[in-house]
């Protein structure tokens, strides 16, 4: 079962629970992904994306879950197998809507390599690109628990 | 009245959907028996079932600058049950040339799988293979 060691302060955690909680409220009732169901039958499309946005709820409230359990954020936590794919897939999402909301102006290039200049940004801007980033670190630590094999790929080399 | 009997069979396609998304969420290795239904919902599924099968469809997933790689990666793996190597082959082709066909073949199947990738939160979509 994957293990999870992160150290925050009180103060950083804090920030970061605050912000994914408003993320994860702003996407009640709408999905992260732009792409919807396939487009031939409304009816589908409806029971589609409710399908969906219910997975979305049931893993943006384990993410919230874990920033509440005791130890987070000071020592390592052990998680099942089934909350490390919840918290894996609700990190895609906050980070997706926290992309279209809040980093839209940040060009895509900038974004992939992790290069954004944070003299740039706002204070509301920093923070989400704070969690952005502790999102990605999350994630990154569960796949390689998950699948150690995939945590091992390398990016393309970047051509300047 | 066409309406109305089409909502029954598109509710039930869906959870048939909802079904075999699961079971291939489980990260079985052998996806032909995680494909297949080993029961139909209702008589009306089989029908749509044998309507459909002969259109190819394929499943497309488009480039993001959101999700990580290894990430992607890991996803294709789990739902497609691909080698390391193929994962990493289709992820770099959405990465460079922005899309990728990750699965072909009929439409009860190639709709599971897309709808599990976007549960994964990957923009992933259906095509008719004729109109690629």
């Amino acid at each position: 079962m994957p293990e999870l060691t992160f150290r925050l302060q009180p103060a950083v955690k804090g920030v970061l629970r605050e912000l994914v909680t408003l993320v994860t409220r702003s996407l009640e009732g709408e999905l992260a992904i732009e792409e919807e169901a396939p487009g031939d039958a409304g009816d589908l499309a409806q029971y589609w994306n409710e399908g969906l946005q219910d997975e979305l709820r049931a893993d943006c409230a384990a993410l919230l879950d874990l920033f509440d359990r005791e130890g987070f954020g000071k020592k390592t936590l052990t998680i099942g197998d089934d909350e490390a794919e919840r918290l894996l897939r609700a990190a895609s999402a906050v980070r997706l809507k926290i992309h279209r909301s809040l980093l839209r102006h940040v060009r895509d290039a900038e974004l992939e390599r992790g290069q954004l200049d944070m003299r740039r940004l706002s204070g509301d801007q920093q923070r989400a690109y704070a969690a952005y980033l502790f999102l990605a670190a999350l994630q990154e630590a569960l796949v390689q628990a998950l699948d150690p094999e995939s945590s091992e790929v390398e990016p393309p080399e970047q051509e300047n | 009245m066409a309406v109305f009997r089409m909502a029954p069979l598109r509710a039930a396609r869906l959870e048939a959907v909802r079904l075999i998304a699961f079971r291939a969420g489980l990260g079985q290795r052998d996806r032909r028996m995680a494909m297949q239904p080993e029961e139909s919902p209702t008589p009306v599924l089989e029908e749509a079932t044998a309507d459909e099968q002969a259109p190819r469809w394929q499943v497309v997933v488009l480039n993001d600058p959101v999700n990580l790689m290894t990430y992607v990666v890991m996803v294709f793996r789990k739902v497609f049950g691909y080698s390391l190597e193929k994962a990493r082959r289709h992820m770099l082709e959405v990465h460079e040339a922005g899309r990728s066909i990750l699965w072909t073949g009929d439409r009860e199947k190639a709709e599971a799988y897309t709808y599990t990738l976007q549960q994964w939160q990957l923009r992933a979509k259906l095509e008719p293979v004729d109109d690629a």
